[in-house]
């Protein structure tokens, strides 16, 4: 049935994809980084109103990894948004924006971790 | 359900596929460390098809089948002439010349105003075919174990039946069965090719959960990892792996607190286990047991 | 029946088998004699092919199986029994038999899906003829790594005859077998033989083999030192030369 579903339903394509930028600040706290998040459509132009949530994973490990995600929250700056993030150790993670609007979609960026904080690697 | 819970037990069905590939191979007695070079494989395949050429899912998944299958022959071939350690080097050597080879792959395509397929070390990435069909999570959840209970109860059966007692018969004692009339190495090789094929329906699953995969996803860890959950749960049933999935990816998840100091007691524990259960929790005797109720 | 040719297996220095020519006649029962280390066990292990050897053939019903692999010789009809016993411990008494169905006929009989994915039901029952036979029948359901060492070699004969061969090597069956058990055994042989069977029976126990063996052929050194009915062998000089260890 499933099967037959997932053939049957059809592609919505053509859709404009989003693009992020990250960078993560370390907190007080060990391991906590603030993430400041910059989402901008394939134009360049900022998006606002955009709910999604930030995960990461450990592209060494995947799937062993499993960070709860946090919500994100916009702020006053045009296509920006905060999240507070909890890693379980430093080293280079995926970080994955999973968007529930402006529509499902999810973006993965990489960033290596260190005591300062996280910065987009290669 | 909560989003982290579906994405735990989404990692717990994707691991127990390539757990189950490197479980198949312990039982014809051969010691795998390349299963994720065929999970990279599913991956890339079933990406391929589905984000660069438009295919649906299941075709997706059914190509990467195939390429896993065909890889895990052609491998087996000339490695199961080899025995013990020099076949788990061979394994090995197998999946880091096809990392290797994937950090240098480029194969891009435009797909809607966009470079899509593999980039070398940048990895693969908009494998978007779950989220542009609007598939949620738990409907993804569903696929993934709806997949891990059909190829479990395929197993079940196999092992009720004459060819898995014949791959038992191989795993502990090849010579001795091939005087009982087996094709040992035969039997071997469609094992290979079996565990091949399994192993990249897992990874074909998993890119399109992550939407993204690069080179380094499939290091020698994930393989360790896959192997060490079929010594860990046990060989004696096809529970065994997903069991030692479940204890490594649920039980630390479950205590947050140790969760750090993961990579520590999980070789631990391995240690432990292999002296105390050489053939892991669930081994031949205790399933044997349970499903006699005979001492 | 069964012939071997200019036969020889070297390992490194040691001829354990040199040049040796063997003959089993249809229906007969050989018996193959000789000191400690004269080449017994070789000679069945190179006819069922656990090793390639250095030099010479082996042939069944006139056709040459030297270039067949292991599986392939029980398939075409080559069954044998182990001296040091080898048996799937982990593997209850009847799956040890179902393991080596492996004759052309329970293919044909079967077919490709019934036989290697079908239930047990009907494998069981085809076991519990040979279990009969071998005095196991209440014992199917046990592990094989759970019967004496009387019955293990029991389950080792019965195997080989799940095998359905028409010839089959017995590798010194009474080996710390009790005199009952002898007894039993040699009736046993003498049933087998009387099914038509082939056998090449390789014993160290002189009253057995002298008691049953058409033939006898002894060896020493890996070579034939003689052949002949059981009265002809035990005149023979070269014989007691070799087994009092004076030749
Ligand atoms: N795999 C092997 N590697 C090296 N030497 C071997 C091997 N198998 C047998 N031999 C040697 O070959 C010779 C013949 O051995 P074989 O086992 O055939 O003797 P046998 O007649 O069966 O003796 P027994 O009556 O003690 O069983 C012996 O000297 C033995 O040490
Ligand atoms: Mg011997």
């Amino acid at each position: 049935m499933i099967w037959l579903w997932l053939m049957l339903s059809s592609a919505a394509l053509g859709q404009t994809r989003l693009d992020a930028a990250i960078e993560c600040a370390a907190t007080a706290r060990l391991m906590v980084y603030d993430c400041a998040i910059a989402l901008a459509d394939r134009q360049g132009r900022p998006v606002d109103g955009a709910k999604f949530k930030l995960g990461a994973d450990m592209p060494s490990m995947p799937m062993a990894h499993n960070v709860r995600p946090v919500e994100a929250d916009s702020t006053d700056a045009p296509g920006r948004y905060r999240a507070r993030l909890e890693l379980e150790m430093e080293g280079e993670w995926a970080l994955r924006l999973e968007f529930s609007a402006p529509r499902r979609d999810v973006v993965v960026k990489r960033l290596i971790f260190d005591d300062k904080g996280g910065r987009e690697g290669r | 359900m909560d989003e982290f819970l579906i994405g735990v037990l989404s990692n717990i069905g994707l691991m127990s596929l390539l757990a189950l590939s490197a479980w198949l191979l312990l039982v014809v007695g051969e010691i795998s460390f390349g299963q994720q070079a065929f999970f990279a494989l599913g991956a890339y395949a079933a990406g391929i098809a589905t984000a660069l050429y438009g295919w649906p899912l299941p075709l997706g998944l059914f190509a990467g089948v195939v390429v896993g299958a065909l890889a895990g022959f052609a491998v087996a071939i000339p490695t199961m002439r080899l025995t013990g350690l020099a076949f788990a080097i061979a394994t090995l050597a197998f999946a880091e010349l096809m990392r290797l080879l994937l950090q240098l792959w480029v194969f891009q395509r435009e797909v809607d105003g966009e470079r899509l397929g593999p980039n070398a070390v940048e990895g693969f990435r908009g494998v978007r075919w779950v989220y542009d069909h609007d598939l949620s999570a738990l409907g993804y959840l569903g696929v993934i174990w709806g997949i891990v209970v059909v190829v479990l109860a395929a197993l079940f059966l196999c092992e009720r039946s004459r060819i898995g007692l014949a791959c038992r018969a191989v795993g502990a004692d090849a010579e001795l069965a091939e005087a009982q009339g087996l094709p040992a190495a035969r039997l071997k090789i469609l094992v290979a090719t079996v565990a091949g094929g399994l192993a990249a329906l897992g990874g074909g699953l998993y890119v399109h959960l992550a939407t993204y995969v690069e080179p380094q996803h499939f290091s020698i860890m994930l393989g360790v990892h896959a192997l060490a959950y079929g010594l860990i749960g046990g060989l004696g049933t096809a529970l065994g792996p997903i069991l030692g999935v479940v204890l490594d990816i649920g039980l630390l998840e479950a205590l947050q607190e140790i969760a750090r100091y993961r990579m520590i007691v999980f070789g631990g524990a391995v240690a432990v286990l292999l002296i105390l259960r050489p053939r892991g929790l669930l081994d031949e005797a205790l399933v044997r047991r349970l499903t006699r109720g005979k001492p | 029946m069964l012939e071997v040719k200019d036969l020889a297996k070297h390992f490194g220095g040691v001829k354990a088998v040199d040049g040796l020519d063997l003959h089993v006649r249809q229906g007969e029962i050989l018996g193959l004699i000789g000191p400690n280390g004269s080449g017994k066990s070789t000679t069945v292990n190179l006819v069922c092919g656990v090793y390639p050897a250095t030099a010479g053939t082996v042939w069944l019903e006139g056709q040459e199986i030297t270039p067949l692999p292991m599986h392939r010789r029980l398939t075409a009809g080559i069954a044998r029994t182990f001296q040091n016993i080898r048996l799937f411990g982990q593997l209850t008494v009847w799956q040890n038999l179902w393991m080596a169905q492996n004759a052309p006929d329970h293919v044909r009989e079967q077919g490709f899906f019934a036989r290697w994915f079908g239930g047990q039901a009907r494998a069981r029952a085809s076991a519990m003829d040979y279990l009969d036979f071998a005095g196991l029948a209440e014992k199917a359901d046990e592990l094989a790594s759970a019967l004496s060492f009387g019955e293990q070699r029991r389950l080792e004969m019965a195997r080989a005859l799940a095998a359905k061969p028409r010839v089959l090597l017995l590798d010194e069956p009474a080996a710390g077998m009790s005199a009952a058990e002898i007894e039993t055994l040699d009736e046993r042989i003498r049933r087998l033989r009387k099914g038509g069977l082939t056998i090449l029976l390789i014993e160290h126990h002189m009253e057995l083999v002298m008691g049953i063996a058409d033939r006898i052929v002894v060896l020493n050194f890996g070579r034939r030192i003689a052949e002949g009915t059981p009265a002809e062998v035990q005149a023979d000089r070269a014989v007691r030369e070799a087994y009092l260890g004076t030749s």
